[in-house]
């Protein structure tokens, strides 16, 4: 048995769990603002997608992963980047014709 | 002899990246489980926004932003359990695993008092069946103290969502005892620590699905 191990630093995990408190902070103070309704849903997202690339990114080890990783999490975000397109393609034109 | 080791490694043969691999397929059938739940949320809310903005200010930003804080915190400590594990820090492991229990029960408190205030504004989840017996909220049915259309709409979708992904947490908070009494007897130990480390994802999924749910509730009020 392999005893003697490498020490994984807790750095860069404890530098991302700052930035994820620093932009849900940032998201919380970003919704007083008066951008309108698209505007401050549209900022929201933005944050929240950067957040969630920091977990799947380093707390989720995705760096550290074959291509295939990556590949299947293009593959599912295509699917339901298309499956919110056709919804919102059909909806937004309801009853305009 | 050299044939005889190759055979037993193939009896012991195990793909943990295969497995990993499937395990981040399973994730994102949970994924798209959610996306339902989001897209039925975007088209309502973009034909009912007004509602829909109304009923989001009975929520309580504060309580948000301290369970999304608790559940970050709780993927930390998860991180520093498995990385804990892999450099044998058998122990260390077993501590931040309690921590990451302890974070998610206290979301599940938070977010139990939550529902419970809204319960005592006749806010609540109700079946067809508890309708037709009359116990329905008289805000959620159709009568004089109904509310528009739109808030029963949000208030439905909210308890859904938010009762999906507390489900979710019950379920990882399972899964984080029984492998803590896994690393407990030794089946999990620094050669092996595939388990913990799905358990992790599974942890960390959860807490994806709710940095979305976070401002779809609370802030674009």
């Amino acid at each position: 048995m392999n005893t003697q191990r490498e020490n994984i630093s807790s750095r860069i995990p404890i530098i991302i769990f700052s930035l994820l408190i620093f932009l849900t902070i940032l998201t919380v103070l970003s919704s007083n603002l008066v951008l309108g309704d698209a505007g401050s849903v549209v900022l929201a997202m933005f944050i929240a997608s950067i957040k969630a690339s920091l977990v799947l990114t380093f707390f989720m080890h995705l760096n550290h992963e074959p291509l295939i990783f990556k590949l299947f999490l293009g593959v599912a975000f295509l699917t339901l980047l298309s499956i919110f397109i056709l919804t919102f393609s059909d909806y937004s034109f309801r009853g305009l014709a | 002899m050299n044939e005889q080791s190759v055979s037993t490694e193939m009896v012991h043969h195990h793909d943990e990246t295969g497995t990993r691999l499937g395990f981040w397929l399973f994730l994102y059938t949970e994924l798209f489980l959610f996306a339902a739940f989001f897209l039925i949320y975007a088209v309502y809310r973009s034909n009912h926004l007004e509602d829909f903005k109304i009923a989001a200010e009975s929520l309580n930003t504060g309580i948000g932003t301290q369970n999304t804080i608790i559940l970050l915190a709780s993927s930390l400590t998860m991180v520093l359990s498995l990385n804990a594990l892999k450099s044998g820090k058998v122990k260390l492991s077993k501590t931040f695993l309690l921590f990451t229990i302890g974070l998610g029960t206290a979301f599940l408190i938070i977010k139990g008092f939550e529902w419970n205030s809204k319960f005592g504004h006749h806010l609540f989840l109700q079946t067809a069946g508890g309708i037709a017996a009359g116990e329905g909220s008289p805000l959620l049915t159709p009568g004089a103290d109904m509310l528009p259309n739109g808030q029963v709409l949000f208030y439905g979708l909210y308890f859904i969502m938010t009762g999906t992904h507390a489900l979710h947490i019950i379920i990882g908070g399972i899964w984080m005892l029984v492998v803590y009494r896994w690393i407990d007897k030794g089946s999990i130990n620094p050669d092996n620590p595939g388990v913990l480390e799905r358990c992790g994802l599974y942890w960390h999924m959860v807490d994806l699905i709710w940095i979305f749910l976070f401002p779809l509730y609370y802030l674009v009020a």
